[in-house]
């Protein structure tokens, strides 16, 4: 099955909005229980659709909850509520008594209310490190993707690697060029990249019959940085130092790094 | 660490939650589903105070009929989203319904009309214009099968569509909501 395509129909969507017949809706459960990358759409799909719905939402409150709650006889804040029943005439010693043990309830009750208060903080204080915690997984998937996806790119092995050592004005620079040689992606790894003034960025330049060809514009840091697609013969590629969002002719004395591409 | 857990996969605990008739679940559905249920409900019924009740009517239906539901066959926010959707429409063909329309004379209209705008959640306001902003073609067909709760036959028919476009429609309307919520 084509997965790209299927997921591309549209299908998924009137799945999740629960739009298709029975059948149709069984065989995409089928399907996205047997593949992983429909499953993540349709996650993707129903949050979006849920934030969706969510704008439409004027009064985000517990009453209805608390309600249903209530009428399925389940435990409630209504359920905590006395109900009032009427007081035939007392005499006085019940008068009394009854009055005693409204004190002793009320000053129950203030103690309860306090421990109510700090119960309350506590969860509040609890959820508060619950968000924090949550944000810092968040924080920490989202960056194993990243890593994980540089890794996929740097180990395809449709890659052809080309060393960029440092030129004489910068000995210590160093990229990697991985060329895909099926898909023509270029990913560059650079490394001790060198002192760049302010305003400034780094070009990969392909050099293709002799023509030194653009081959993307990328921010002077350290790390893998995803480039333009190149295709023909390239015979080497070189990084210089550019004026912001790059030139259309390399800076040749502000070439940095270079390597022939070999086979 | 459950609570951890819950909050990136809610869906399962309510599951089994649900299984063992533990009131949890409803806690839960409220917690993470609870927003967007109400603004489907509302889409529907337009009116606040008959929003909370076909929603309390919905978690009571879902607690009644949580036996039915089966993870293998559908999602849990799809069967819940069916649920809501039905009782709403049902809200709008019943007799509190007309009588609540009746009541809406000038006055209550406008008491009405501050609540909603007094209430509107800050987060929102950004992204509510960007929503708003969305190609009307886009936005009616999506509208239509998910808050309408039509089927794509349905909807194409009425909109006298070829079911082809009606589902790249649908999907470039999600894709565009994506780019907003940045999913």
């Amino acid at each position: 099955m084509n997965v790209k395509e299927y997921i591309e129909s549209g299908i998924l969507e009137l799945y999740v909005m629960g739009a298709l017949p029975a059948e149709e809706a069984l065989e995409v459960a089928r399907l996205s229980n047997q593949y992983p990358d429909l499953q993540a759409e349709i996650q993707a799909i129903e949050a979006a659709l849920i934030r969706y719905a969510e704008l439409e939402c004027k009064n985000p409150d517990d009453r209805a909850l608390d309600g249903a709650l209530a009428e399925l006889g389940l435990q409630s804040k209504a359920a905590t509520i006395g109900k009032v029943v009427g007081m035939r005439k007392a005499s006085f010693p019940w008068a009394v008594a009854a009055s005693l043990a409204l004190l002793v309830s009320l000053v129950g009750n203030g103690l309860l209310f306090n421990q109510l208060n700090t119960a309350k903080k506590e969860v509040n204080r609890l959820e508060a490190l619950e968000n924090t915690l949550n944000q810092d997984v968040l924080a920490q998937q989202t960056s194993f993707k990243q890593l994980e996806n540089q890794l996929k790119t740097i180990e395809n092995p449709d890659n052809l690697l080309v060393k960029l050592p440092g030129t004489a004005g910068s000995p210590n620079a160093l990229a990697t060029v991985y060329w895909n040689q099926e898909t023509h992606e270029i990913a560059l790894l650079m490394r001790e990249v060198p002192q760049v003034p302010t305003a400034h960025q780094l070009q990969l330049w392909a050099i293709i019959d002799g023509v030194p060809v653009d081959a993307g514009v990328f921010d002077p840091v350290n790390g893998l940085h995803t480039l333009k697609n190149i295709t023909g013969t390239v015979t080497t590629f070189a990084v210089t130092i550019e004026p912001m969002g790059g030139s259309v002719n390399p800076t040749l004395d502000q070439m940095i790094v270079a390597g022939n591409v070999v086979g | 660490m459950f609570l951890l857990a819950s909050f990136f996969n809610p869906e399962e605990h309510i599951v089994s939650f649900l299984k063992n008739q533990d009131p949890q679940a409803l806690k839960l559905i409220q917690k993470h589903y609870g927003r967007a249920m109400c603004g489907i409900i509302h889409k529907v019924v337009q009116h606040e105070a008959l929003t909370q009740d076909a929603w309390q009517e919905s978690l009571v239906k879902m607690w009644k009929a949580s036996e039915a539901y089966d993870p293998q066959k559908g999602r849990l926010f799809t069967w819940m989203v069916n649920i809501c959707r039905r009782t709403a429409i049902d809200k709008t063909r019943s007799k509190d319904y007309r009588i609540e329309r009746e009541i809406r004379n000038p006055d209550t209209f406008v008491y009405l009309e501050m609540e909603t705008t007094e209430s509107i959640q800050p987060d929102h306001i950004g992204l509510k214009e960007m929503v708003d902003g969305l190609d009307p073609k886009l936005k009616e067909v999506l509208n239509l099968v998910y808050f309408g709760g039509r089927t794509h036959q349905e909807a194409a028919e009425e909109l006298d569509m070829p079911l082809g476009t009606l589902k790249t429609r649908v999907r470039n309307g999600l894709l565009e909501l994506r780019k907003i919520f940045g999913q």
